[in-house]
């Protein structure tokens, strides 16, 4: 924790404090004056050591921040454990890239809790959090102490996701594949049963084999590098349609995840399964967040089939996809 | 807390306004409407919408600052604190009528404090402390309300715990400074880069109840009647019976039916005077003495030093470094003016029983015939007075002696005349209207009205202007004399015993301050006594302070092993506070304690939202002592038993 140092109020109460004292000087020896100049004096150093007081002993993190929306507020929460001293005034900061310093505050704290806030909406991209800590101005605001905390490496704000009707509109292909892709058939099926062991994901429970049998039952899937969803993403376009494809992309991603589907998607420099079994979801929309337009001329995304809907849809000549 | 930051803000404003009431340097038709829009600026603030009420309001303040400032450059430096202190409360209502949620308060807070200090030079008395009392916690309350807005955040619920917090805070700061003020050795005479050239006086037309060294009756007016220490007396010898509560600072014996001043250069022959000792000392040879004080003279701007009639002996303290004297014929000690040396001086004074007429003349050459400064002048006497004098006289023998007759006339004043302040309703505006008795007057119309009946009668007397108190301060052997003590009386030449004070003024003047029986008056008195030791605080008292600070504990010890009982009285708030803590930490399931206390004993960092078993994993991994990791494992398995079971 580094030493306290004046907050902008604190530096006018310096002023303030030096032509008191020099008044004090000018004028002949008063007691009530050296009075309230001690009482000034007090109040200062009193409020240097309270506000290094109700920051030490303070830990606390800002945990990992689910990727969210362009444009929509980002919730995120910073864990703190205060002890047992009731803590003033704390405000958490999360400085981030080409963003600058966003701030979430607490007025009083005591043991663990969180204090609770929202980044403001953000445009599409991967901001790295380049620092995170904790201030406090609290008691009196004259000095300003903080302390760095752990924090995630990036807040992760992937496109829009398009609305649905936009989204069988947008890419002809894309409609079936949704009609197909979200119909549950297909990729991870449930193969067989078997006893439960702790650590097992409770969302794999078969009820019913449970109730007949008395104890846990779990479900067991089976599946691999199957075609799921699968989308190319060509990234040699403008960027007004790259943006498009991104947003409707999202859209795809987030179905998946909500249906715990898979999805497969090559682009260039990027190719990956994601969904249940695979790779993360995240990891996805991480790649949506910084993707960036290629000129004309750029390599050409991995190969795939020509079953495999493309983004941004091509157009077929003179006429509207 | 928007709105208690908002009421703090009010409540600021009002204790400066009261800072300013008690300075009297603004009349209620500045006050009133400033009371009325600090208390109605929550309902205004929101009125700063309309553009035509933002006119109104900023063409208000710029016409009352037009006053002030038309004010100050009329009245010059002498009212520059007075007038700056109305600007400035001026101003804390401007601006608390006009900062809005997302504006920064920072010169309210500046101009409050400034308001609080520029008081400390204009009132010193007991209204001064409880003010500061209720200012200091709310500058506290108001600044932390203030960071805490500022942090932002959610503080639903916190408004109680934030009040708490803030009053202790401000306990704490003021109980500091009071330990500060008593330790911290300094120079307390220590002159400033500007001396004295800023003088506080009261507002124009207003009087002031103080000493002076000329007597004009028929002066009209508010009267300001302040309770400024001027001067200490600490008995050092003998017994307060031996110190007279009369301190002469001049006399006045020359009057011409309106004003009594000093006809500087006449005595009476036989007069005693002040012979210097050396090492600013002046005595009066042949006295013997009784009783020492050690006087304080607290004003530094008083041109005289004030003695008893009694006073055989003064030695300034530091061979006269307070600055020159000049004893006159009349007993009284003139203080010149020096420049911007003024200082508050101290001086020992020897005194000589009441009643063997200190002031002695020399019987074998008291005048016969009385001398013509001591004289009512001719034709200027009002026909009044005459009357009076015979009226009285018809009922004392024609051989009546001086004393007997002195006596009866002081009687008849004090006894048949009402006390009124100046400016009061009633009260006299010339020396015939008091005389006629249709009219009350102060202190100086009933040393007048005596002077001027006993000079009829051909009694040789003069009117004297010093102090009167009564205020006795028992345990410390300390007389306080205030402003307010101001007084006059009259000093008669007795053929046998020489000058004597006779005081025509009936008693509950107020003058003398003395304190009542109640229990109510005998706080206040407590009070008064402890804020002046704090107003009147010097190096001496520093002193004793901090030596009964260093002594208090082998005090203690000696208190407790006389009364061990006292002892156990003690600690019984300690032991309070340790079962309220023992119980609350009852409140914990012992499995938790016990995990917390394994956990504390690994010495590593528990980061928020790690479980038991969690952190157990973590302390596995490193080389920590195989004993606590075991009692880790085991208190961790008991916190899951009882925390699942």
């Amino acid at each position: 924790m580094r030493p306290p140092l004046p907050t902008g109020l604190g530096v006018k109460a310096l002023l303030f404090y030096g032509v008191l004292g020099g008044a004090f000087l000018a004028a002949p020896y008063s007691n009530l004056y050296f009075l309230l100049l001690a009482f000034l004096t007090v109040l200062g150093v009193l409020g240097y050591f309270w506000t290094w007081r109700n920051l030490a002993g303070v830990t606390g993190r800002i945990p990992d921040i689910e990727p969210h929306p362009a444009g929509a507020p980002v919730p995120w929460r910073v864990e703190v454990r205060a002890g047992r001293r009731a803590r003033f005034g704390l405000r958490a900061r999360m400085v981030l890239s080409g963003h600058g310093p966003v701030y979430a505050a607490a007025q009083v704290l005591e043991g663990s809790s969180a204090i609770r806030g929202a980044l403001p909406p953000l445009p599409r991209g991967v901001y790295r959090v380049e620092r995170a800590d904790l201030g406090s101005n609290s008691p009196l605001g004259l000095f300003g102490v903080r302390r760095g905390i752990p924090g995630p490496d990036a807040v992760v704000v992937y496109p829009s996701p398009a609305a649905a009707p936009e989204l069988r509109r947008g890419a002809a292909g894309l409609a079936d594949l949704l009609g197909n892709g979200f119909s549950g058939e297909g990729f991870l099926q449930p193969s067989s049963l078997r006893e439960y062991r702790p650590g097992d994901d409770p969302r794999r429970i078969h009820h019913k084999a449970s109730a007949r049998r008395g104890a846990f039952v779990i479900k067991e899937f089976e599946g691999g590098a199957g075609n799921g969803i699968e989308v190319v993403l060509d990234r040699r376009t403008d960027p007004a349609s790259l943006e498009h494809a991104l947003s409707l992309l999202a859209a795809v991603a987030l179905a998946a995840r909500e249906g715990k589907e898979v999805v497969e998607l090559k682009s260039q420099g990027f190719a990956g399964t994601f969904g249940p079994g695979h790779r993360p979801f995240r990891e996805l929309l991480t790649f949506l967040a910084a993707a960036e337009p290629l000129p004309a001329g750029g390599p050409a995304p991995p190969p795939a089939s020509p079953a495999v809907p493309r983004l941004p849809a091509r157009r077929p000549a003179g006429g509207r996809p | 807390m928007r709105v208690l930051f908002r009421l703090l803000l009010v409540a600021l404003v009002l204790a400066d306004l009261g800072f300013v009431y008690i300075t009297e340097a603004a009349s209620w038709i500045w006050l009133g409407p400033l009371l009325l829009l600090t208390v109605a600026s929550p309902l205004l603030l929101p009125l700063r919408r309309h553009l035509s009420y933002r006119l109104l309001w900023n063409g208000s303040v710029l016409a009352a600052f037009t006053i002030l400032v038309q004010h100050a450059s009329r009245a010059g430096v002498a009212y520059l604190l007075e007038d700056g202190l109305l600007l400035a409360a001026l101003c804390q209502v401007h601006l608390l009528n006009n900062i809005g949620p997302d504006q920064k308060p920072d010169l309210l807070f500046f101009n409050s404090f400034l308001i609080a200090v520029v008081t400390s030079y204009l009132s010193l008395d007991l209204m001064y402390s409880v003010l500061f009392l209720v200012y200091a916690p709310l500058l506290v309350l108001a600044l932390q309300v203030y960071a805490l807005l500022r942090s932002g955040g959610e503080g639903r619920g916190s408004t109680g715990r934030v009040l708490r917090d803030g009053l202790v805070r401000a306990a704490a700061a003021v109980g500091i400074t009071m330990l500060v003020f008593l330790y911290l050795p300094r120079d307390f005479h220590r002159k400033g880069l500007l001396g004295d050239r800023i003088r506080f006086r009261p507002p124009a037309g207003m009087l002031e109840a103080d000493f002076t060294e000329e007597v004009t009756l028929g002066r009209s007016g508010p009267m300001r009647v302040s309770d400024r220490v001027v001067l200490t007396v600490r008995l050092l010898s003998g017994t307060p019976a031996d110190v007279p509560g009369y301190f002469r600072g001049a006399t006045l014996d020359f009057f011409d039916g309106r004003h009594w001043r000093y006809a500087r250069g006449t005595s009476v022959p036989g007069d005693e005077r002040w012979v210097p000792a050396g090492d600013g000392t002046f005595a009066r040879p042949g006295h013997r003495g009784a009783a020492r004080i050690r006087v304080e003279l607290l004003d530094p701007h008083a041109t005289r030093l004030f003695l008893p009639l009694s006073a055989v002996r003064f030695a300034l303290e530091g061979g006269g470094r307070g600055g020159r004297v000049a004893p006159l014929p009349d007993l009284t000690v003139y203080r010149p003016r020096s420049g911007l040396d003024r200082q508050s001086v101290s001086y020992t004074a020897t005194l000589s029983r009441p009643g063997r007429a200190a002031g002695r003349t020399r019987r074998s050459r008291v005048p016969r015939r009385v001398p013509a400064h001591l004289r009512n002048p001719a034709g200027k006497v009002p026909p009044a007075a005459r009357s009076l004098a015979e009226r009285i006289a018809r009922d004392l023998p024609a051989d009546a002696p001086q004393r007997v007759v002195v006596e009866a006339f002081r009687s008849f004043l004090s006894r048949r005349y009402r006390y009124l302040l100046p400016g009061q309703e009633g009260s006299a505006r010339d020396l015939g209207e008091f005389l006629r008795g249709g009219a009350g007057g102060h202190c100086e119309y009933f040393a007048t009205a005596l002077a001027v009946l006993l000079r009829i009668r051909g009694i040789p007397c003069r009117l004297v202007t010093g102090y009167r108190s009564e205020e006795w301060d028992a345990a410390n052997r300390v007389l306080a004399i205030r402003a307010r003590h101001a007084h006059a009386w009259v000093e008669v030449l007795d053929p046998d015993a020489g000058w004597m004070t006779v005081d025509p003024t009936p008693p509950g003047d107020g003058a003398a301050g003395a304190a009542g029986e109640g229990i109510l008056a005998r706080l206040g008195a407590l009070l008064n006594r402890t804020w002046n030791e704090v107003t009147g605080f010097d190096e001496k008292a520093r002193r004793r302070a901090v030596a009964w600070l260093a002594a208090l504990p082998s005090r203690v010890g000696a208190g407790i092993g006389r009364r061990p009982w006292l002892l156990l009285l003690a600690l019984l708030p300690a032991g309070g506070l340790w079962l309220r803590r023992t119980l609350r930490r009852r409140r914990v399931p012992p499995e938790v304690r016990a995990w917390l206390a394994a956990a504390g004993s690994l010495g590593l960092e528990r980061p928020p939202g790690e479980t038991p078993r969690a952190f157990l994993a973590r302390a596995r991994r490193r080389a920590l002592p195989p004993k606590r990791l075991r009692r880790l494992e085991e208190t961790t398995a008991a916190h899951e038993a009882a925390r699942y079971r």
